[in-house]
């Protein structure tokens, strides 16, 4: 059963057409890496999964549930989609061990003892937790972006969704935040990844999928799509990125 | 005649107690409801549900565009025609709070418009409903923005109160002006009231400053 | 109530006592017109030397400034009426209205006007002087028309509330819309009727100015100018 199924759907601003007819499917433990060139409908596509844009057309289920019918359902799906955004998003006014236990203690109603011992131990994964008690603008890039992470991860979700995460950091903090989404794609997360990153794509990709102007244009796994691109779309793509 | 009397001035404030008291009451006791009142005004008038929009919107311009003097003069001779009786003191809140969350409510409008539209999407994507989202995520933020334009509602609150004499109520002002009718010495009399005042108001220009600094520090 | 021609209805009711609401309106219009006049001269004249590097000059404007904004309107009218006679300046209750309204708003459109031109940063200021202008060419085509981006705004709304400020005159018995209103309507006993239309009469000088403002809040925000 798949942990996420996306039915021919549609989403346009306007008159602007971002995601046009699109079908996909994500499987359990899968890390699928969407990518494409700029204005493709990736984003759009990847906030249709947590509800942040509602399709037009098409249906989007999220662990046996639908999440564009009922809107109680959307909020249920929500504790188990983690999402972490460009431009991390973190609460300025609380500092990083309130940002992470928010969440828990709020909407999956845990102890806040538990929750504090999660966030603890999450940090520590991410070697953050000297800044458990600093605040969001004390931090650098690199450092807000991973305490994001640990902040949608403190949710325990079964599903990560990460939305160009490392487009705004400087080049030097791009790796620490690459060595922790690579980290839990081999502790088995399933993770859809819209990125430009195709270091990581190649690295801890199982499927690459291609879009352009908000159609799938090719999708397979990195060997294939890195080495033999079917569609002259494709093709053009890894050409210019040849030699990542 | 002397100028100025000592002795009358320092045997003037004990008048102004029960005074201060009352003051002291309404300006606490309107400042709370009426900040709850204009978050909720402003939180219709950003999310319009229809029919509450217009009438918060209705609601706000009357009570902008009216003196406060006026409004007092509604309730409190129109009250008692639709049966309805209250005291002075309740009128006085009644009028007071509804004025103050009328104009509180654009100031917390803007707050929370100016919270970037990312911090809504950061809260319901970890499943947080629109109440929690409110109050953890977006109005801490929204209040810590508007702390300057917040306390000059607040210098324009307890200057406002003043006029609570047309209906009868035993304000700061009042109480200097009858004691300068009844002593004839009307500088010792509105000397304690200038300085019960300004020593209201002052200190919340220079609060304003240093929670303006401290909070917006860890802003947005 | 006597009966008037019209019966005793909302329409009878109102046709009796409009005359005299609509004169007291008019006198209200009086006050504010005279001390809008002079509250705006003290905080265009205050307000421009403010600036100044005098001590001197800037202290005494900033004393006046805290004293009229930290106290309430009705204290700074009765200190004009009840207590100068005390020390023989003696004003009759209309001027002594005008007075007070005047120095009370003109503290705040000082601070305003003064809150604007500072705000235009140091280093227009500079150029200016750079191209050798004087301090009167300056000020008027440099740093005046900038600051009125900066100025109008907040002016409009202060202006409301000196509207609203008038009714307070109705406490030392001046003949304004309030004191009028309240009159008739302890003669007729018809709060609503006649408040109603007391209301009106300000909303219907407020409620547009209100929208002035919020015109000219919008409009600035798209000519910001960044220095």
């Amino acid at each position: 059963m798949s942990v996420v199924e996306i039915k021919n759907v549609t989403k346009s601003f306007g008159s602007l057409q971002a995601v046009v007819d699109v079908t996909l499917s994500v499987e359990k433990k899968e890390t699928v890496i969407i990518c494409g060139p700029s204005g493709a409908g990736k984003s759009t596509l990847l906030r249709c999964i947590n509800g942040l844009e509602r399709p037009r057309q098409g249906e989007v289920w999220v662990d046996n549930v639908e999440i564009t019918g009922d809107k109680a359902n959307l909020r249920e799906a929500r504790k188990e989609i983690g999402i972490v955004f460009q431009s991390f998003n973190l609460f300025p006014h609380m500092n990083v061990l309130n940002n992470l236990i928010l969440g828990p203690t709020k909407v999956r109603r845990v102890t806040k003892a538990d929750a504090i011992s999660k966030a603890r131990e999450l940090l520590e994964r991410m070697g953050l937790i000297e800044k458990i008690d600093a605040y969001p603008d004390e931090l650098s890039g690199g450092q807000a972006q991973r305490v994001a992470i640990a902040r949608a991860l403190a949710m325990d979700p079964k599903l990560m969704l990460f939305d160009e995460a490392t487009s705004a950091l400087d080049p030097e903090m791009i790796k620490d935040v690459l060595d922790v989404m690579a980290d839990l794609s081999n502790r088995g997360m399933t993770m859809i990844v819209v990125t430009h990153e195709m270091g990581f794509a190649k690295a801890a990709a199982n499927r690459v999928v291609f879009m352009v102007d908000g159609r799938i244009v090719e999708e397979a796994s990195p060997e294939v799509f890195f080495q033999s691109p079917q569609d002259p779309r494709s093709q053009h793509f890894v050409n210019q990125i040849i030699g990542i | 005649m002397s100028i100025f009397s000592w002795r009358v001035f320092l045997n003037s404030w004990p008048e102004f107690v029960p005074a201060v008291g009352l003051s002291v009451q309404i300006w606490t006791v309107t400042f709370g409801l009426s900040t709850v009142l204009a978050t909720l005004l402003a939180i219709i008038r950003i999310y319009r549900p229809l029919i509450l929009y217009w009438m918060a919107s209705f609601f706000i311009q009357i009570f902008r565009s009216t003196p406060l003097i006026i409004q007092l003069y509604f309730f409190y001779f129109g009250l008692p025609h639709l049966g309805i009786m209250m005291s002075e003191m309740q009128v006085g809140l009644l009028a007071v709070t509804l004025i103050n969350a009328a104009f509180s409510a654009e100031i917390i409008r803007v707050g929370i418009e100016a919270i970037h539209r990312t911090q809504f999407e950061a809260a319901y994507a970890l499943g947080l409903t629109f109440f929690d989202t409110m109050r953890y995520v977006i109005l801490p933020q929204a209040f810590r923005k508007i702390i300057p334009p917040l306390t000059g509602q607040v210098t324009l609150l307890i200057k406002g109160t003043a006029v609570l004499s047309v209906i009868a109520l035993r304000e700061v002002t009042e109480t200097a002006r009858a004691l300068a009718v009844w002593t004839f010495r009307p500088l010792e009399s509105f000397l304690p009231a200038i300085i019960i005042y300004l020593a209201a108001t002052l200190p919340l220009f220079f609060i304003s400053k240093v929670l303006e600094r401290r909070w917006a520090r860890h802003g947005a | 109530m006597e009966p008037s021609a019209y019966g005793s209805g909302f329409w009878g009711v109102s046709a009796k006592i409009l005359p005299i609401l609509l004169r007291g309106f008019a006198n209200t219009l009086s006050y504010y017109a005279w001390s809008l006049l002079i509250g705006l001269m003290i905080g265009a004249v205050l307000g421009l030397i403010s600036s100044s590097r005098l001590r001197v000059v800037r202290y005494p404007i900033i004393v006046y400034i805290y004293i009229m904004r930290g106290l309430p309107f009705l204290i700074i009218l009765f200190v004009i009426y009840h207590v100068l006679p005390y020390f023989g300046v003696t004003f009759s209750a209309t001027y002594a209205g005008i007075l007070a309204l005047s120095i009370h708003s003109g503290a705040y459109y000082t601070e305003i006007i003064r809150g604007g031109i500072e705000s235009i940063h140091t280093s227009q200021r500079e150029a200016a002087i750079a191209l050798g202008l004087s301090y009167f060419h300056r000020m008027l085509y440099v740093i005046v028309p900038q600051a009125m981006r900066l100025i109008l705004p907040p002016l409009a709304g202060q202006m409301v509330l000196h509207f609203k400020d008038t009714a307070v005159l109705s406490l030392i018995a001046v003949p304004d819309v309030t004191t009028v209103g309240r009159q008739v309507m302890q003669a007729n006993r018809q709060p609503f009727i006649v408040f109603g239309w007391v209301a009106a009469f300000y909303a219907a000088i407020c409620y547009p100015m209100l929208k002035l403002a919020l015109l000219l809040e919008n409009r600035l925000k798209h000519s910001q100018v960044r220095s």
